[in-house]
């Protein structure tokens, strides 16, 4: 066979193989989409689930999604961030960096299940907390830290040495060359980042089923005041997300429209989980258009 | 060698200067005066980069190089444990092989180290931005989009701008390491022209791998060779008389 025609072959071979991975791609997203958009209303969006008669809906379920969302973003992004500097601007070669750097790497391949059931027993049964929004959030964390701070990490690392000389060589100390060049710079990117994350924490069950717990109690939308036990705000309350109700009512639900209730539920988290990630380079390169050209 | 009636703005004496445990200056006795423009001459390695990187303490942000030898920046000893790198550096400003504006707009970009500074009056800064801009000859250029980004600038309008950045700080000695080797032959004159300019107000030390150019914009030329310091004298003696054989071969272009 000469070089020609393998290339040929080559050629047709990986076009097929990437062909495959968006057409499985495509097909599940039709899948969910097809069966579970015909559930959708506003009712179901916004409506307390049921447990044993038809016609629940998912609102709690997804107030709380992104409640924790928030609560995890909150908590992981400034240790991330943080992380991430050190290692990309301050550390040298050494045992502390590549203590760190194991560290996170073995961080990351915990799966998911195991940092949730670490949570529940440090959080949920040492500390107190109880099946509670704090322990879930908390969990997310574990689970979101490395990614996040591989994330940034990879950002910085992207602003060329010249900015950073350019840099000390106008006098500034490596403290403000991080905060007044590398940051801003590196913005869009870390945003992009970190918007891929969140649609990462939103979609994940399994560390949260033994943190937040499974169950969504009623709240009252009107009682804003994080102590009150009914307040949406408050996070010691337990918090049954999205992708955990949907676990959930394909392993126990004995509501009549458990299917329908699950395809609406999925959908919704597919298409949030879509918006991420559509959303995350559109902003990011957004932001840069804004901040490199005031 | 040097004018005695003429003050030095910087004398070195022996530097040394190790990459690990390599050798890369073999002991550097270079002065150099208060005005004008000195240029360093050499082929590839021959250390007259690492040499200027030396002065404002670059290779400080590099782990493993050794700095040896005393350098006295008009009484201050630049390698002293006391003395204070971000105060050196606005001192002694410099720009790069690379024009590494900011990506901000042209205007964020030339008040960067004033605002660092502290200053807020929006008069003096633009002020300073319209000076500072004119110095580096790009003023006419730019003066109705200095809200625009810098990078969106050509390679030659950025490498002005990032002389206008130094230049708005007021350094007292400027550093240029091959300012214009990136850049096409045009943004090359306007950048010897600005230079030119600048020539009766300050101090400036340029590497360079072009010999015309050395002899276009120089007072003085120092050809390295090999880590050592050859020789250094006025400009024209270097290109018409020099004293040693590796200068008359190199600048005649038998080796390099």
């Amino acid at each position: 066979m000469n070089a020609k025609s393998a290339d040929k072959i080559a050629t047709v071979v990986i076009y097929m193989i990437s062909g495959i991975v968006a057409l499985i791609l495509i097909a599940m997203l039709a899948f969910i989409l097809i069966r579970g958009v015909p559930n959708l209303s506003w009712h179901f969006l916004t409506s307390p689930a049921r447990a044993f008669e038809a016609g629940g809906g998912i609102g709690i379920q997804l107030f709380n999604s992104f409640y924790l969302l928030i609560l995890a973003m909150l908590i992981s992004f400034p240790i991330a961030l943080g992380a991430a500097i050190y290692l990309n601007e301050y550390s040298k070669k050494g045992r502390f960096t590549t203590i760190v750097r194991t560290a996170i790497e073995i961080l990351s391949s915990l799966p998911s299940v195991v940092v949730g059931l670490f949570g529940f027993l440090i959080f949920v049964v040492q500390f107190h907390f109880g099946f509670s929004i704090l322990s879930g959030a908390i969990a997310l964390t574990f689970f979101n830290l490395p990614l996040l701070t591989r994330s940034i990490e990879t950002s910085l690392a992207q602003i060329p040495n010249l900015q950073r000389e350019a840099g000390s060589a106008l006098g500034l100390s490596r403290w403000e060359t991080v905060i007044h060049i590398i940051l801003p710079a590196a913005v869009p990117s870390i945003v992009t980042g970190v918007v891929l994350s969140a649609g990462r924490v939103f979609g994940e069950a399994a560390a949260l089923i033994y943190t937040a717990g499974q169950s969504a109690p009623a709240l009252n939308f009107t009682d804003w005041n994080p102590f009150n036990i009914s307040s949406p705000l408050n996070p010691m309350r337990p918090a049954e997300t999205l992708a955990v109700h949907i676990w959930k009512i394909n392993s126990e639900g004995i509501m009549p429209d458990a299917n329908a209730v699950s395809a609406g539920a999925s959908a919704v988290l597919i298409i949030v989980v879509l918006l991420f990630n559509l959303s995350a380079r559109k902003i990011g390169a957004q932001l840069y258009k804004k901040l490199t050209s005031a | 060698m040097t004018d005695i009636k003429q003050k030095n703005i910087l004398e070195t004496r022996d530097v040394k200067l190790w990459y690990g445990q390599k050798e890369a200056l073999h002991g550097i006795n270079l002065n150099f005066p208060e005005k004008g423009i000195t240029a360093l001459i050499g082929p590839s390695g021959s250390g007259k980069s690492t040499y200027i990187r030396a002065i404002n303490r670059m290779h400080d942000l590099e782990d493993n190089v050794t700095v040896t030898g005393s350098f006295d920046f008009k009484g201050t000893d630049i390698y002293a444990p006391t003395t204070d790198t971000v105060d050196l550096r606005k001192r002694i400003g410099m720009v790069f092989q690379q024009p590494n504006p900011f990506p901000f707009s042209i205007y964020e970009n030339v008040i960067f180290g004033l605002k660092l500074a502290g200053i807020k009056d929006k008069a003096v800064l633009d002020e300073a931005v319209e000076k500072s801009l004119k110095q580096a000859s790009i003023w006419e250029e730019v003066k109705d989009d200095l809200h625009k980004s810098a990078l969106g600038l050509s390679g030659g309008q950025q490498q002005r701008v990032s002389l206008a950045r130094v230049l708005a700080t007021s350094p007292e000695l400027l550093l240029l390491d091959e300012p214009t080797s990136a850049l096409d032959p045009v943004s090359s004159h306007n950048i010897e022209e600005t230079l030119l300019n600048l020539r009766d107000d300050y101090a400036m030390i340029i590497v360079t791998h072009s010999m015309s150019q050395a002899s276009r914009i120089s007072d003085r030329t120092a050809f390295f060779l090999n880590g050592d310091l050859i020789e250094v004298d006025a400009t024209k003696h270097i290109f018409l008389n020099p004293q040693r054989q590796e200068t008359q071969d190199y600048v005649s272009g038998r080796f390099g």
